[in-house]
Order: C-alpha cells, then structure tokens, then sequence
C-alpha cells in the first residue's frame, strides 16, 4: 500500500502553529503536493474576484503528518450575473507508478459550503486521476468522480 | 471516507492524484454574493484489493461431504444389542438354577 501522506514541510519553511491553521499564510504547501488553480467564465464577460487557498494543516485523525486545506471562492464584484466558477486543486507533484493498484482512498472531513442565499450555485469536490496516456483537455485525459455536491441543501 | 475502484483505462504506471475544490455560480443577483467551498484532506491512500470471488455458474449443487446425521444410531443400537444379550444370558441361567 502506497500512503500519499501530506508530508512534513522542509524546515526552510514556517510551520503552522497546531490547530490554527486558518491564520497559515497561503501558499504554504507541503513538498509532494501542488496547487493547480484556474477560473472559469461560460461567457468571458465579467470581472469577479476569484480566491483560490491551499494551506497546510495539523492532521486531526491520523498521526505523524499534515493534511491540506482547500478554499475556493468568487466574489462577484461586477454583478453581471455570469456563470463562473473558481477552481482550487490539490495535485501529486510527481508521477505516481503503481501498476498493481486497483482502489483509490480519500479522507476528507469538515466540508464547509457556504454561499449566496438564492440558487445558481453548485460547489463540488472532485477526485480525479490525470492518466499522462491521453490527450489532456478540460475533461479529457482525466479518470474522475465527484465526491461531493453542495447543491441539494438549500439551493431553492 | 471515500473509496473508489480505479477503472482499467487509466494508465496506472503514470498517475497523478487530485483533490479538486469548485465552487461555482450560475447567476449573481447581487455584486455583495458569493459562492465559496473549503474542506481538508487528511490522507489519500492507493491499495490493491483482493479480487472478488468468482460468481456462480448456475445449475444444481451436490455437496461433497456426505450425509452426517447430528445424533448417530449406531451407539444406541450397540447398547441396546448388549443389554438385551446381557439380559437373555442372566435368565436362561436363571432358568437352569430353577431347574
């Protein structure tokens, strides 16, 4: 079994104090993992404010290593109603070979989806495996499925 | 918790795992909204799991073993045999002291 542990960060740099991950400065990511970001607008139009955060935490369940803390946000600033979306991810930096695997296990806890109190929102969690043998597009070359949807809470 | 089975189209010698965060609005109604998403992950973990056990072909099923009755009779019928051997033996001697 291969264990994508979110390592202990090099000693150049700063840790975050245990439990207080929310005053991290971002941008503070562990060795193995990397932070893809982009954003998306359906139209081009629009100018929103667009967030994106990975920070390292103190593992609350497990032992010996850090975890991630993913955010990401739009703030539409410009009001021009579009449909946008911003994209966080967390991403393996190096190539993984593990030609006997056949199961992939996530632990993921405290998902806060919080929003704009009338519909036209949908905030998903996604896992996905980039396979390097296909052409990667937007949604070509990727094996994925979502883990978590927001809308269905309170969307209408 | 979150477990998948990893389909056989991606190439497994070559693989990157990603947790992707999206938060994503259709419509504004007002420039004060916002959409916004935050979780953690604590582990990501790739394993082999055993493959399933063959399912079965259909048609009739003989067990192997045979029949084994959960009290067998054969005890009994051997005492039973000996008492009444024991108790003819006793009354034919008996019998010959009467005589």
């Amino acid at each position: 079994m291969i264990i994508l542990n979110v390592q202990y960060v090099s000693a150049a740099w700063v840790l975050v104090p245990n439990g207080s991950f929310e005053s991290g400065t971002v941008g503070l990511i562990p060795e193995n993992w990397i932070m893809v970001a982009w954003n998306y607008s359906e139209t081009g139009v629009g100018n929103p404010t667009y967030i994106h955060e990975m920070k390292q935490t103190d593992q609350k369940y497990f032992d010996g290593s850090r975890s991630l803390w993913l955010h990401s946000r739009i703030v539409d600033t410009d009001g021009l109603r579009n449909s946008r979306g911003s994209h966080t991810q967390a991403e393996t930096k190096d190539w993984i070979n593990a030609p006997w695997a056949t199961h992939v296990r996530v632990y993921i806890r405290d998902i806060k989806s919080t929003h704009s109190i009338y519909w036209g929102w949908t905030n998903s969690v996604y896992l996905r495996i980039n396979n390097v043998g296909v052409a990667k597009t937007y949604y070509g070359g990727v094996w994925w499925d979502m883990i978590f949807r927001s809308w269905g809470d309170s969307q209408f | 918790m979150y477990e998948y089975s990893i389909p056989e189209s991606v190439d497994k010698a070559h693989m990157k795992i990603q947790i992707a965060c999206y938060a994503s609005d259709w419509t504004f109604y007002d420039p004060s909204y916002f959409s916004d998403l935050e979780f953690v992950v604590d582990k990501v973990e790739l394993f082999s799991a055993p493959p399933p056990p063959p399912p079965p072909v259909g048609g009739y099923s003989v067990p192997i073993k045979g029949y084994l009755a959960e009290k067998p009779l054969t005890p009994y019928l051997a005492s039973i045999t000996i008492l009444i051997i024991g108790l003819t033996t006793i009354r034919r001697k008996a019998t010959r002291k009467t005589e």
